[in-house]
Protein backbone atom coordinates (compact mmCIF):
# COMPACT_ATOMS: atom_id res chain seq x y z
CA UNK A 1 0.00 0.00 0.00
CA UNK A 2 2.74 2.36 1.06
CA UNK A 3 4.75 1.56 -2.06
CA UNK A 4 1.87 2.58 -4.30
CA UNK A 5 1.43 5.85 -2.51
CA UNK A 6 5.15 6.50 -2.57
CA UNK A 7 5.51 6.03 -6.27
CA UNK A 8 3.44 8.89 -7.54
CA UNK A 9 5.08 11.24 -5.08
CA UNK A 10 8.55 10.44 -6.42
CA UNK A 11 7.45 10.88 -10.01
CA UNK A 12 5.92 14.17 -9.05
CA UNK A 13 9.23 15.15 -7.51
CA UNK A 14 11.05 14.17 -10.66
CA UNK A 15 8.63 16.16 -12.70
CA UNK A 16 9.28 19.23 -10.61
CA UNK A 17 13.03 18.89 -10.98
CA UNK A 18 12.82 18.38 -14.72
CA UNK A 19 10.60 21.41 -15.17
CA UNK A 20 12.76 23.52 -12.89
CA UNK A 21 15.93 22.86 -14.77
CA UNK A 22 15.28 24.84 -17.95
CA UNK A 23 13.91 27.75 -15.90
CA UNK A 24 17.18 27.96 -13.95
CA UNK A 25 19.20 27.76 -17.11
CA UNK A 26 17.25 30.59 -18.65
CA UNK A 27 17.68 32.67 -15.55
CA UNK A 28 21.40 32.17 -15.80
CA UNK A 29 21.53 33.32 -19.40
CA UNK A 30 19.49 36.40 -18.54
CA UNK A 31 21.94 37.39 -15.84
CA UNK A 32 24.96 36.69 -17.99
CA UNK A 33 27.15 39.68 -18.60
CA UNK A 34 26.54 41.36 -21.90
CA UNK A 35 27.85 44.86 -21.32
CA UNK A 36 29.75 46.65 -24.05
CA UNK A 37 33.26 45.28 -23.94
CA UNK A 38 36.17 47.66 -23.41
CA UNK A 39 38.58 48.18 -26.26
CA UNK A 40 42.15 47.15 -25.54
CA UNK A 41 43.44 50.47 -26.82
CA UNK A 42 41.95 53.96 -26.89
CA UNK A 43 43.34 55.02 -30.23
CA UNK A 44 43.49 53.54 -33.72
CA UNK A 45 44.24 55.01 -37.13
CA UNK A 46 41.31 55.92 -39.38
CA UNK A 47 42.51 53.36 -41.91
CA UNK A 48 41.59 50.44 -39.63
CA UNK A 49 38.01 51.55 -39.04
CA UNK A 50 35.10 49.90 -40.76
CA UNK A 51 34.48 53.16 -42.59
CA UNK A 52 37.80 52.90 -44.44
CA UNK A 53 38.05 49.14 -44.45
CA UNK A 54 38.95 47.43 -47.67
CA UNK A 55 38.51 43.84 -46.54
CA UNK A 56 35.07 44.23 -44.98
CA UNK A 57 31.86 44.64 -46.85
CA UNK A 58 31.00 48.24 -46.03
CA UNK A 59 27.99 48.73 -48.22
CA UNK A 60 26.05 47.87 -45.15
CA UNK A 61 22.59 49.16 -45.66
CA UNK A 62 20.28 47.75 -48.24
CA UNK A 63 17.15 49.61 -49.09
CA UNK A 64 15.92 47.60 -51.99
CA UNK A 65 13.03 45.37 -51.12
CA UNK A 66 12.63 44.06 -54.63
CA UNK A 67 15.51 41.63 -54.85
CA UNK A 68 13.83 39.09 -52.60
CA UNK A 69 14.70 35.60 -53.74
CA UNK A 70 11.88 34.34 -55.89
CA UNK A 71 12.43 30.73 -54.86
CA UNK A 72 11.56 31.58 -51.26
CA UNK A 73 8.83 29.14 -50.23
CA UNK A 74 6.71 31.72 -48.53
CA UNK A 75 6.81 34.16 -51.46
CA UNK A 76 5.89 31.40 -53.88
CA UNK A 77 2.97 30.22 -51.72
CA UNK A 78 1.79 33.80 -51.32
CA UNK A 79 1.92 34.43 -55.03
CA UNK A 80 -0.05 31.22 -55.70
CA UNK A 81 -2.73 32.16 -53.16
CA UNK A 82 -3.13 35.66 -54.55
CA UNK A 83 -3.38 34.28 -58.09
CA UNK A 84 -6.05 31.84 -56.92
CA UNK A 85 -8.01 34.62 -55.24
CA UNK A 86 -7.79 36.77 -58.34
CA UNK A 87 -9.12 33.96 -60.53
CA UNK A 88 -12.04 33.31 -58.18
CA UNK A 89 -13.01 36.97 -58.08
CA UNK A 90 -12.78 37.88 -61.70
CA UNK B 1 73.84 42.51 -21.34
CA UNK B 2 70.98 43.68 -19.22
CA UNK B 3 68.60 46.22 -20.60
CA UNK B 4 68.90 49.75 -19.28
CA UNK B 5 66.21 50.72 -16.81
CA UNK B 6 64.44 53.97 -17.53
CA UNK B 7 64.29 56.28 -14.58
CA UNK B 8 61.22 58.43 -14.42
CA UNK B 9 60.68 61.30 -12.03
CA UNK B 10 56.95 61.30 -11.34
CA UNK B 11 57.08 64.92 -10.14
CA UNK B 12 58.35 66.16 -13.51
CA UNK B 13 54.97 65.63 -15.12
CA UNK B 14 53.30 68.02 -12.73
CA UNK B 15 56.01 70.60 -12.93
CA UNK B 16 56.28 70.56 -16.69
CA UNK B 17 52.58 69.83 -17.28
CA UNK B 18 52.72 66.98 -19.75
CA UNK B 19 52.22 63.22 -19.78
CA UNK B 20 53.76 60.37 -21.70
CA UNK B 21 53.39 56.58 -21.90
CA UNK B 22 55.41 56.13 -18.74
CA UNK B 23 52.97 58.24 -16.78
CA UNK B 24 50.01 56.35 -18.24
CA UNK B 25 51.62 53.04 -17.35
CA UNK B 26 52.18 54.33 -13.84
CA UNK B 27 48.45 54.16 -13.24
CA UNK B 28 47.85 50.93 -15.15
CA UNK B 29 48.69 48.54 -12.39
CA UNK B 30 48.14 45.43 -14.47
CA UNK B 31 50.58 46.37 -17.23
CA UNK B 32 53.24 48.20 -15.28
CA UNK B 33 56.75 46.95 -15.95
CA UNK B 34 58.89 47.50 -12.85
CA UNK B 35 61.80 45.66 -14.46
CA UNK B 36 62.01 48.28 -17.16
CA UNK B 37 60.95 51.48 -15.47
CA UNK B 38 62.02 52.89 -12.14
CA UNK B 39 59.69 55.55 -10.82
CA UNK B 40 61.01 58.01 -8.30
CA UNK B 41 60.06 61.36 -6.84
CA UNK B 42 62.42 64.23 -6.34
CA UNK B 43 61.41 65.64 -3.00
CA UNK B 44 62.35 69.23 -3.59
CA UNK B 45 59.57 71.72 -4.28
CA UNK B 46 57.04 68.99 -4.50
CA UNK B 47 53.38 69.34 -3.95
CA UNK B 48 52.01 67.45 -0.96
CA UNK B 49 49.24 65.85 -2.93
CA UNK B 50 51.56 64.65 -5.68
CA UNK B 51 53.70 63.09 -2.99
CA UNK B 52 50.69 61.36 -1.50
CA UNK B 53 49.73 59.96 -4.90
CA UNK B 54 53.28 58.70 -5.32
CA UNK B 55 53.40 57.06 -1.89
CA UNK B 56 50.03 55.37 -2.41
CA UNK B 57 51.24 54.03 -5.72
CA UNK B 58 54.30 52.53 -4.06
CA UNK B 59 52.13 50.80 -1.47
CA UNK B 60 49.73 49.51 -4.13
CA UNK B 61 52.56 48.13 -6.18
CA UNK B 62 54.13 46.44 -3.16
CA UNK B 63 50.82 44.84 -2.31
CA UNK B 64 50.38 43.56 -5.87
CA UNK B 65 53.82 41.98 -5.89
CA UNK B 66 53.22 40.32 -2.54
CA UNK B 67 49.84 39.05 -3.66
CA UNK B 68 51.24 37.65 -6.90
CA UNK B 69 53.93 35.78 -5.00
CA UNK B 70 51.45 34.02 -2.73
CA UNK B 71 50.88 30.50 -3.89
CA UNK B 72 47.68 29.88 -1.99
CA UNK B 73 45.23 32.63 -2.81
CA UNK B 74 42.35 31.88 -0.50
CA UNK B 75 39.16 33.87 -0.82
CA UNK B 76 39.85 35.82 2.37
CA UNK B 77 43.22 36.82 0.97
CA UNK B 78 41.76 37.86 -2.37
CA UNK B 79 39.03 39.84 -0.64
CA UNK B 80 41.47 41.77 1.53
CA UNK B 81 43.80 42.38 -1.43
CA UNK B 82 41.08 43.78 -3.66
CA UNK B 83 39.57 45.78 -0.82
CA UNK B 84 42.98 47.35 -0.31
CA UNK B 85 43.31 48.02 -4.04
CA UNK B 86 39.89 49.65 -4.15
CA UNK B 87 40.51 51.88 -1.14
CA UNK B 88 43.97 52.95 -2.30
CA UNK B 89 43.05 53.65 -5.92
CA UNK B 90 39.90 55.46 -4.80
CA UNK B 91 42.06 57.60 -2.52
CA UNK B 92 44.48 58.21 -5.38
CA UNK B 93 41.66 59.29 -7.68
CA UNK B 94 40.39 61.64 -4.98
CA UNK B 95 43.83 63.25 -4.73
CA UNK B 96 44.25 63.40 -8.49
CA UNK B 97 40.83 65.05 -8.77
CA UNK B 98 41.97 67.74 -6.36
CA UNK B 99 45.21 68.20 -8.28
CA UNK B 100 43.33 68.29 -11.59
CA UNK B 101 41.10 71.11 -10.38
CA UNK B 102 44.01 73.54 -10.64
CA UNK B 103 45.60 71.96 -13.71
CA UNK B 104 44.90 72.49 -17.40
CA UNK B 105 43.64 69.82 -19.75
CA UNK B 106 46.99 67.98 -20.02
CA UNK B 107 45.94 66.01 -16.95
CA UNK B 108 42.66 64.67 -18.37
CA UNK B 109 43.92 61.50 -20.01
CA UNK B 110 46.08 60.32 -17.07
CA UNK B 111 43.15 61.10 -14.77
CA UNK B 112 40.86 59.08 -17.02
CA UNK B 113 43.25 56.12 -17.02
CA UNK B 114 43.33 56.16 -13.22
CA UNK B 115 39.53 56.41 -13.02
CA UNK B 116 39.23 53.47 -15.40
CA UNK B 117 41.59 51.50 -13.20
CA UNK B 118 39.24 52.09 -10.28
CA UNK B 119 36.31 50.91 -12.41
CA UNK B 120 38.24 47.73 -13.26
CA UNK B 121 38.93 46.99 -9.61
CA UNK B 122 35.28 47.72 -8.78
CA UNK B 123 34.26 45.23 -11.44
CA UNK B 124 36.45 42.56 -9.89
CA UNK B 125 35.26 43.32 -6.37
CA UNK B 126 31.56 43.21 -7.21
CA UNK B 127 31.37 40.71 -10.03
CA UNK B 128 34.01 38.11 -9.26
CA UNK B 129 34.21 38.44 -5.49
CA UNK B 130 30.47 39.26 -5.36
CA UNK B 131 30.92 41.97 -2.75
CA UNK B 132 28.40 44.70 -1.97
CA UNK B 133 27.22 46.99 -4.82
CA UNK B 134 28.04 49.92 -2.52
CA UNK B 135 31.53 49.74 -4.05
CA UNK B 136 29.99 50.62 -7.41
CA UNK B 137 28.23 53.59 -5.83
CA UNK B 138 31.44 54.83 -4.25
CA UNK B 139 33.33 54.39 -7.50
CA UNK B 140 30.60 56.29 -9.36
CA UNK B 141 30.86 59.17 -6.89
CA UNK B 142 34.63 59.49 -7.43
CA UNK B 143 34.33 59.25 -11.22
CA UNK B 144 31.54 61.81 -11.13
CA UNK B 145 33.92 64.26 -9.45
CA UNK B 146 36.32 63.88 -12.38
CA UNK B 147 33.38 64.44 -14.73
CA UNK B 148 32.30 67.63 -12.95
CA UNK B 149 35.76 69.14 -12.81
CA UNK B 150 35.84 68.79 -16.60
CA UNK B 151 32.30 70.01 -17.20
CA UNK B 152 32.55 73.06 -14.96
CA UNK B 153 35.92 74.36 -16.10
CA UNK B 154 35.51 78.07 -16.78
CA UNK B 155 38.99 78.61 -18.20
CA UNK B 156 38.46 80.95 -21.19
CA UNK B 157 41.59 79.68 -22.96
CA UNK B 158 40.22 76.96 -25.23
CA UNK B 159 43.45 75.01 -25.58
CA UNK B 160 43.68 74.61 -21.84
CA UNK B 161 40.06 74.06 -20.93
CA UNK B 162 39.23 70.65 -19.47
CA UNK B 163 35.71 70.41 -20.89
CA UNK B 164 36.88 68.21 -23.76
CA UNK B 165 37.34 65.36 -21.31
CA UNK B 166 33.68 65.20 -20.30
CA UNK B 167 32.70 62.38 -22.66
CA UNK B 168 35.41 60.01 -21.50
CA UNK B 169 34.17 60.13 -17.93
CA UNK B 170 30.58 59.83 -19.11
CA UNK B 171 31.53 56.48 -20.63
CA UNK B 172 32.73 55.23 -17.26
CA UNK B 173 29.59 56.53 -15.57
CA UNK B 174 27.35 54.84 -18.14
CA UNK B 175 29.09 51.57 -17.41
CA UNK B 176 28.69 51.95 -13.64
CA UNK B 177 25.02 52.94 -13.86
CA UNK B 178 24.38 49.89 -16.02
CA UNK B 179 25.90 47.73 -13.32
CA UNK B 180 23.64 49.45 -10.80
CA UNK B 181 20.73 48.99 -13.23
CA UNK B 182 19.85 52.59 -12.55
CA UNK B 183 18.11 54.11 -15.55
CA UNK B 184 17.34 57.37 -13.77
CA UNK B 185 21.04 58.09 -13.26
CA UNK B 186 21.65 57.45 -16.98
CA UNK B 187 18.75 59.73 -17.89
CA UNK B 188 20.04 62.49 -15.63
CA UNK B 189 23.51 62.25 -17.06
CA UNK B 190 22.24 62.54 -20.65
CA UNK B 191 20.00 65.43 -19.61
CA UNK B 192 22.87 67.37 -18.04
CA UNK B 193 25.09 66.93 -21.09
CA UNK B 194 22.29 67.84 -23.47
CA UNK B 195 21.47 71.04 -21.61
CA UNK B 196 25.16 72.02 -21.59
CA UNK B 197 25.44 71.34 -25.31
CA UNK B 198 22.52 73.66 -25.84
CA UNK B 199 23.88 76.39 -23.58
CA UNK B 200 23.52 79.78 -25.27
CA UNK B 201 26.75 81.30 -24.04
CA UNK B 202 29.18 78.47 -23.53
CA UNK B 203 27.90 75.43 -25.42
CA UNK B 204 29.70 72.17 -24.70
CA UNK B 205 31.38 70.81 -27.82
CA UNK B 206 29.92 67.60 -29.31
CA UNK B 207 31.77 64.33 -28.70
CA UNK B 208 33.53 64.25 -32.07
CA UNK B 209 35.09 67.64 -31.38
CA UNK B 210 36.16 66.79 -27.85
CA UNK B 211 39.19 64.90 -26.63
CA UNK B 212 37.40 61.79 -27.90
CA UNK B 213 38.30 62.72 -31.45
CA UNK B 214 41.85 61.80 -30.47
CA UNK B 215 40.86 58.72 -28.51
CA UNK B 216 38.46 57.28 -31.04
CA UNK B 217 37.91 54.11 -29.03
CA UNK B 218 36.19 56.31 -26.48
CA UNK B 219 34.16 58.00 -29.20
CA UNK B 220 32.84 54.64 -30.39
CA UNK B 221 32.02 53.68 -26.80
CA UNK B 222 30.16 56.96 -26.24
CA UNK B 223 28.17 56.53 -29.45
CA UNK B 224 27.29 52.98 -28.45
CA UNK B 225 26.00 54.00 -25.02
CA UNK B 226 24.03 56.93 -26.45
CA UNK B 227 22.50 54.66 -29.09
CA UNK B 228 21.59 52.17 -26.41
CA UNK B 229 20.08 54.96 -24.31
CA UNK B 230 17.88 56.31 -27.10
CA UNK B 231 16.85 52.91 -28.46
CA UNK B 232 16.39 50.87 -25.31
CA UNK B 233 15.27 53.54 -22.82
CA UNK B 234 13.69 56.37 -24.81
CA UNK B 235 12.35 54.33 -27.76
CA UNK B 236 13.73 57.02 -30.06
CA UNK B 237 14.96 54.75 -32.82
CA UNK B 238 15.95 57.53 -35.20
CA UNK B 239 18.49 59.03 -32.76
CA UNK B 240 19.60 55.56 -31.68
CA UNK B 241 20.25 54.64 -35.28
CA UNK B 242 22.41 57.73 -35.88
CA UNK B 243 24.61 57.08 -32.84
CA UNK B 244 24.99 53.36 -33.43
CA UNK B 245 25.70 53.76 -37.11
CA UNK B 246 28.50 56.16 -36.23
CA UNK B 247 29.79 53.74 -33.62
CA UNK B 248 29.88 50.88 -36.10
CA UNK B 249 31.71 52.74 -38.84
CA UNK B 250 34.20 54.23 -36.39
CA UNK B 251 35.01 50.82 -34.91
CA UNK B 252 38.36 49.19 -35.58
CA UNK B 253 37.65 46.02 -37.57
CA UNK B 254 39.80 43.87 -35.30
CA UNK B 255 37.16 44.27 -32.62
CA UNK B 256 34.62 41.80 -33.96
CA UNK B 257 32.85 41.32 -30.65
CA UNK B 258 32.16 45.03 -30.26
CA UNK B 259 31.02 45.28 -33.88
CA UNK B 260 28.64 42.43 -33.20
CA UNK B 261 27.37 44.11 -30.03
CA UNK B 262 26.69 47.32 -31.96
CA UNK B 263 24.87 45.40 -34.67
CA UNK B 264 22.63 43.64 -32.14
CA UNK B 265 21.03 47.04 -31.48
CA UNK B 266 21.58 48.64 -34.85
CA UNK B 267 19.74 46.03 -36.92
CA UNK B 268 16.31 46.33 -35.27
CA UNK B 269 16.65 50.12 -34.88
CA UNK B 270 17.62 50.49 -38.55
CA UNK B 271 14.61 48.46 -39.61
CA UNK B 272 12.31 50.55 -37.43
CA UNK B 273 13.64 54.01 -38.17
CA UNK B 274 14.62 53.80 -41.82
CA UNK B 275 13.15 50.52 -43.04
CA UNK B 276 16.59 49.43 -44.16
CA UNK B 277 18.37 46.25 -43.35
CA UNK B 278 21.92 45.06 -43.00
CA UNK B 279 23.05 42.97 -45.92
CA UNK B 280 23.81 39.40 -45.00
CA UNK B 281 27.33 39.74 -46.37
CA UNK B 282 28.75 41.79 -43.50
CA UNK B 283 27.08 39.59 -40.89
CA UNK B 284 28.49 36.46 -42.49
CA UNK B 285 31.87 38.11 -42.83
CA UNK B 286 31.97 38.94 -39.12
CA UNK B 287 30.95 35.40 -38.24
CA UNK B 288 33.48 33.75 -40.56
CA UNK B 289 36.29 36.06 -39.55
CA UNK B 290 35.53 35.29 -35.94
CA UNK B 291 35.54 31.55 -36.47
CA UNK B 292 38.82 31.85 -38.34
CA UNK B 293 40.46 33.78 -35.52
CA UNK B 294 39.14 31.31 -32.97
CA UNK B 295 40.70 28.51 -34.97
CA UNK B 296 44.01 30.36 -35.23
CA UNK B 297 44.05 30.91 -31.52
CA UNK B 298 42.91 27.31 -31.00
CA UNK B 299 40.24 28.42 -28.60
CA UNK B 300 36.55 28.87 -28.74
CA UNK B 301 34.59 31.72 -27.20
CA UNK B 302 31.32 29.91 -27.64
CA UNK B 303 28.50 31.06 -29.80
CA UNK B 304 27.73 34.38 -28.12
CA UNK B 305 30.11 36.46 -30.17
CA UNK B 306 28.44 36.00 -33.50
CA UNK B 307 24.92 35.78 -32.23
CA UNK B 308 23.94 38.60 -34.49
CA UNK B 309 23.94 36.48 -37.61
CA UNK B 310 22.23 33.64 -35.79
CA UNK B 311 19.38 35.67 -34.36
CA UNK B 312 18.75 38.26 -37.01
CA UNK B 313 19.12 36.22 -40.16
CA UNK B 314 15.54 34.96 -40.07
CA UNK B 315 14.21 38.26 -38.71
CA UNK B 316 15.61 40.11 -41.73
CA UNK B 317 14.28 37.41 -44.02
CA UNK B 318 10.77 37.79 -42.57
CA UNK B 319 11.10 41.49 -43.23
CA UNK B 320 11.98 41.02 -46.83
CA UNK B 321 9.21 38.57 -47.53
CA UNK B 322 6.51 39.76 -45.10
CA UNK B 323 6.31 36.35 -43.51
CA UNK B 324 4.25 37.36 -40.47
CA UNK B 325 3.58 33.86 -39.23
CA UNK B 326 7.26 33.00 -39.08
CA UNK B 327 8.02 36.30 -37.39
CA UNK B 328 5.44 35.51 -34.69
CA UNK B 329 7.09 32.14 -34.18
CA UNK B 330 10.43 33.87 -33.68
CA UNK B 331 8.93 36.22 -31.08
CA UNK B 332 7.45 33.31 -29.16
CA UNK B 333 10.62 31.22 -29.26
CA UNK B 334 12.01 31.16 -25.73
CA UNK B 335 15.68 31.33 -26.71
CA UNK B 336 15.08 34.28 -29.01
CA UNK B 337 12.86 35.96 -26.44
CA UNK B 338 15.69 35.82 -23.88
CA UNK B 339 18.17 37.16 -26.40
CA UNK B 340 15.90 40.11 -27.20
CA UNK B 341 15.19 40.80 -23.52
CA UNK B 342 18.84 40.61 -22.52
CA UNK B 343 19.86 43.07 -25.16
CA UNK B 344 17.05 45.53 -24.53
CA UNK B 345 15.47 45.16 -27.96
CA UNK B 346 12.34 43.31 -26.89
CA UNK B 347 10.08 46.35 -27.27
CA UNK B 348 11.66 47.14 -30.62
CA UNK B 349 10.98 43.60 -31.81
CA UNK B 350 7.33 43.90 -30.77
CA UNK B 351 7.08 47.13 -32.76
CA UNK B 352 8.73 45.47 -35.73
CA UNK B 353 5.81 43.08 -36.03
CA UNK B 354 3.62 45.74 -37.64
CA UNK B 355 6.40 46.48 -40.11
CA UNK B 356 6.39 42.84 -41.19
CA UNK B 357 2.66 43.17 -41.73
CA UNK B 358 3.35 46.31 -43.74
CA UNK B 359 5.74 44.39 -45.97
CA UNK B 360 3.15 41.64 -46.40
CA UNK B 361 0.52 44.15 -47.48
CA UNK B 362 3.01 45.68 -49.87
CA UNK B 363 3.83 42.27 -51.33
CA UNK B 364 0.14 41.48 -51.79
CA UNK B 365 -0.38 44.87 -53.45
CA UNK B 366 2.42 44.15 -55.91
CA UNK B 367 1.23 40.62 -56.64
CA UNK B 368 -2.27 41.98 -57.19
CA UNK B 369 -0.95 44.03 -60.15
CA UNK B 370 -0.73 47.18 -58.01
CA UNK B 371 -4.48 47.66 -58.01
CA UNK B 372 -5.27 50.50 -55.62
CA UNK B 373 -8.23 48.73 -54.02
CA UNK B 374 -7.18 46.02 -51.62
CA UNK B 375 -10.08 44.05 -50.15
CA UNK B 376 -9.53 42.98 -46.52
CA UNK B 377 -10.42 39.50 -47.63
CA UNK B 378 -7.46 39.43 -50.02
CA UNK B 379 -5.04 40.51 -47.29
CA UNK B 380 -6.47 37.84 -45.00
CA UNK B 381 -5.90 35.27 -47.74
CA UNK B 382 -2.28 36.38 -47.77
CA UNK B 383 -2.04 36.10 -44.01
CA UNK B 384 -3.41 32.59 -44.04
CA UNK B 385 -0.80 31.28 -46.47
CA UNK B 386 0.83 29.44 -43.63
CA UNK B 387 -2.18 28.57 -41.55
CA UNK B 388 -2.24 29.03 -37.81
CA UNK B 389 -4.73 28.33 -35.04
CA UNK B 390 -5.16 31.93 -34.07
CA UNK B 391 -6.32 33.37 -37.38
CA UNK B 392 -6.72 37.06 -37.34
CA UNK B 393 -10.18 38.36 -37.78
CA UNK B 394 -11.14 41.02 -40.25
CA UNK B 395 -11.68 43.54 -37.44
CA UNK B 396 -8.23 42.95 -36.06
CA UNK B 397 -6.74 43.42 -39.50
CA UNK B 398 -8.68 46.64 -39.99
CA UNK B 399 -7.26 48.02 -36.73
CA UNK B 400 -3.72 47.09 -37.69
CA UNK B 401 -4.11 48.69 -41.13
CA UNK B 402 -5.50 51.84 -39.50
CA UNK B 403 -2.35 51.98 -37.35
CA UNK B 404 -0.12 51.71 -40.39
CA UNK B 405 -2.03 54.50 -42.15
CA UNK B 406 -1.95 56.77 -39.09
CA UNK B 407 1.80 56.30 -38.86
CA UNK B 408 2.04 57.35 -42.51
CA UNK B 409 3.54 54.00 -43.46
CA UNK B 410 0.73 53.48 -45.95
CA UNK B 411 -0.82 56.28 -47.97
CA UNK B 412 -4.47 55.43 -48.25
CA UNK B 413 -7.77 55.06 -46.42
CA UNK B 414 -10.04 52.32 -45.15
CA UNK B 415 -13.57 51.72 -46.25
CA UNK B 416 -15.35 49.92 -43.44
CA UNK B 417 -18.54 49.55 -45.46
CA UNK B 418 -16.86 48.03 -48.50
CA UNK B 419 -14.38 46.12 -46.33
CA UNK B 420 -11.37 47.26 -48.24
CA UNK B 421 -8.36 49.55 -48.18
CA UNK B 422 -7.81 52.06 -50.96
CA UNK B 423 -4.18 53.04 -51.42
CA UNK B 424 -2.75 56.06 -53.16
CA UNK B 425 -1.80 55.69 -56.82
CA UNK B 426 1.51 57.44 -56.20
CA UNK B 427 3.97 55.93 -53.77
CA UNK B 428 1.48 54.07 -51.56
CA UNK B 429 4.26 52.63 -49.36
CA UNK B 430 6.56 55.59 -48.72
CA UNK B 431 10.04 54.84 -47.48
CA UNK B 432 12.34 57.11 -45.57
CA UNK B 433 15.20 58.02 -47.79
CA UNK B 434 18.72 57.58 -46.59
CA UNK B 435 21.16 60.39 -46.75
CA UNK B 436 24.85 59.98 -46.14
CA UNK B 437 24.72 57.13 -43.70
CA UNK B 438 28.33 56.28 -44.07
Amino acid sequence: MSSTTDKPSTTAKEQITTTEKPVNQNKKTLEEDDEFEDFLVDQWPASTTLKDSKEFHTNLWEESWDDVEVDDNFTNDLRAEIAKYKQEHQ
Amino acid sequence: MTEMKSIVDFGDYFQEKYFDNYMIRYFQYNVREPSKILYMLNNEHQDEKVEEVYCLSKKIWQNIVEFDNRSNKRRALRVSHYKFLFESIDQQLLLMNRIAERETNWIIYPLFVLARELVKVTSHVTKILKMSPSYIERCARSVHRSFTLCLNDRNPIKDENRRGGVYMFINLEFKLYHWLENRDMIKNLVKVVKSRQEDRFEPLMPCDQSLCSKYNGQEVTYNYYMGQYYGCIENDYESAFTYLNQALFGCDTTYLKQMNQILILLIPFGLLSHRIFVGNQLLLQIQNEHLKRDKDKKESHGTHQWMCQKYYHSVIKCFQTGNLKKFDNILFNREYEIFFLKNGVYVAMQLLRERVLLRLVEQIYEMNDKTSILPFELILVGMKVQPSDDMESMNELECELACLISKKLIKGYLSHGNKCMVVSRTNPFPKHTLTSLK
